[in-house]
């Protein structure tokens, strides 16, 4: 029953493994696999003992059946996946190339790449250090036979689209090299450093860079014509980013941001395949198949316990998991269950940085509402760079400025000078989540152009629409 | 999985423990690497008497949760791995 046949190359050869005289010990504590009555080997899901082979068999099947359960992904689709070299990444591109290798029986084909976003300008390290990185990095796109890309993470502020570099594979595109130009490329450095050097809290700092990295990376996916991003996040880690989503105020996307079809944004979607296997299956898995995970530190990495919402949420969901193994799946189920109102969903704007629906009409006895009458009532906000938060002033000096740019294409061009943002501005082009985040950056400028000139384009649909009201056919309809 | 950053990045120890009366549990195993190969910060790697949750051990590539956990007596040659899941992939 679990025999595993050479054509199968999900178990590599045994010469990798060096032969230990476990069998002895484990026949004496006497657990044996609950399939195949061998010796176990590891403990998955609540307390199931495994051989390694019937493991083995176990995870690739969850992670087939949970692709071909969804049909998320038709035959043909371009499938770009966000690789970081941890566990989870490096088992999840070995999943899929083994799923996609010649021989194998599968009526389910797609297109992958794979695209590595670096992030050494949030944590300088050592050049000999960064460079054993990149080398393990590249070899592991290299050996994936996938189209691969480097990108980093600082492109996200760039003017125009952002640049990346081509590793292997596809010479199709005309891949434009993201370090062909220096002096760009130090100048957006710079003021990605300054975007982090400005927020005060770790926790911000961490919640911008993950939405920056979203955000580059569905550009990238757009720019090269891939219509997913598969995620490597571990059942653990999504429950660690629920129950921190809900402490940050993003609680109305919980459900999205954990789901494994996730489609917020307009072209872009994204898959969490690895979403039913705990970061101990994966690890055991990883370490099973001898893979080689590069580990590259965060900004995070040996920070305390307290030192942010995620490293707090991480530490409590890890040693409840250790306790009660059925917390996990626990909270992701409870997260399934949790949507927003779908009926105004059409009505709304979607926020800036993540692409959840904003929240625009909340009633005056919201507790979003009580919020903002308590910050409106502390007079000395030094958070924002304008000087007047009066909605009604920012309205007179664009209608002062509006003049008809001639564009019939929906896009208003006019009043193109950079306006400073406003609070007003922010409650209406970001959900509560990001606007609590903002609150915590001293200066919004700093923002990458993409950004900004979202919230600019927003703001001024907006005016135009508040202007030609009356001529509408009916308030639900957009022209 | 970055635990080795703990150990002045050093991946693989080779350790010889010497003859006790008392065998060495993995218990015994963590105090001792506390004092003697961990560089820096032990509350990331050690909480009170146990290994912090979201840091795996293996005996020789078995889940130490079916040799016995902490009380598991270790025997000569004994390969003993520890993956930290935390900050996952």
């Amino acid at each position: 029953m679990c025999q595993i046949t050479s054509q199968n190359d999900v178990i590599p050869k045994e010469d990798c493994r060096l032969r230990y005289p476990y069998l002895s010990i484990i026949k004496s504590v006497g657990k044996s696999c609950m399939k195949c009555q061998e010796p176990a080997t590891v403990v998955a899901r609540l307390h199931d003992p495994f051989c390694r082979n019937c493991f083995l068999v176990y995870f690739t099947h969850r992670f087939r059946a949970t692709f071909g359960k969804s049909k998320a992904v038709r035959n043909g689709e371009k499938v770009l996946i966000a690789f970081s070299g941890g566990h989870s990444s490096c088992t999840m591109l070995h999943l899929v190339k083994e799923g996609l290798a010649e021989g194998v029986h599968k009526k389910l084909r797609y297109q992958p790449g794979v695209v590595y976003v670096d992030e050494n300008v949030c944590l300088e390290q050592d050049k000999e250090e960064r460079s054993a990185q990149m080398r393990k990095i590249e070899t592991w796109l290299k050996e994936s036979t996938f189209p691969s890309y480097v990108t980093c993470i600082e492109e996200v502020m760039s003017k125009c689209s952002p640049g990346y570099r081509l590793i292997s594979g596809d010479q199709s595109h005309d891949s434009e090299d993201g370090h062909d130009n220096p002096p760009t490329e130090n100048s957006m450095k710079e003021e990605f450093k300054q975007l982090l050097e400005n927020t005060s809290s770790l926790t911000t700092k961490e919640d911008l860079i993950q939405k920056l990295r979203l955000k580059l990376l569905k550009q990238i996916a757009k720019q090269l014509g891939y219509t997913k991003i598969m995620f490597g996040d571990s059942g653990t880690r999504l429950a660690t980013v629920l129950l921190g989503n809900l402490a940050k105020g993003h609680g109305e996307t919980v459900h999205q941001d954990m789901s494994f079809l996730d489609t917020r944004g307009e072209e872009v979607a994204i898959i969490r395949p690895m979403r039913e296997f705990t970061s101990k299956e994966i690890a055991l898995f990883s370490h099973q198949c001898c893979l080689q995970p590069v580990f590259i530190p965060r900004i995070s990495t040996k920070a305390s316990r307290l030192a942010s919402i995620d490293t707090l949420t991480e530490d409590f969901v890890n040693g409840l998991q250790s306790n009660f193994p059925a917390t996990v799946t626990t909270v992701l189920k409870t997260g399934a269950k949790l949507t927003s109102d779908e009926e105004t969903i059409g009505k709304r704007h979607t926020c800036v940085l993540c692409q959840s629906p904003v929240d625009s009409s909340s009633s005056a006895s919201s507790a979003s509402a009580a919020t903002q009458y308590s910050m409106s009532l502390r007079k000395s906000s030094t958070v924002y760079s304008s000087s007047s938060s009066e909605p009604e002033a920012a309205c007179e000096v664009a209608r002062d400025n509006a003049s008809c740019c001639g564009e019939g294409d929906e896009s208003c061009q006019s009043a193109k000078k950079n306006e400073e943002l406003t609070s007003a501005d922010l409650s209406v082009v970001m959900c509560y989540g990001c606007q609590v985040m903002m609150r915590d950056v001293k200066s919004l400028d700093r923002l990458p152009s993409s950004v900004l000139a979202d919230v600019q384009r927003q703001k001024r649909r907006d005016e135009m629409r508040l202007e030609i009201e009356d001529f509408l056919l009916d308030g639900s309809e957009e022209g | 999985g970055g635990a080795e950053l703990l150990f002045d990045k050093v991946k693989e120890h080779e350790v010889k423990l010497s003859h006790d009366n008392n065998p060495w549990t993995i218990r015994k195993l963590l105090v001792w690497i506390k004092e003697n190969l961990l560089k820096e910060r032990p509350e990331l790697f050690v909480q009170e008497d146990t290994v912090r949750p979201g840091i795996l051990i293996l005996v020789n590539d078995a889940d130490w949760e079916l040799v016995g956990e902490l009380e598991y007596e270790i025997q000569n040659k004994d390969r003993i791995v520890f993956i930290s899941t935390l900050h996952g992939g």
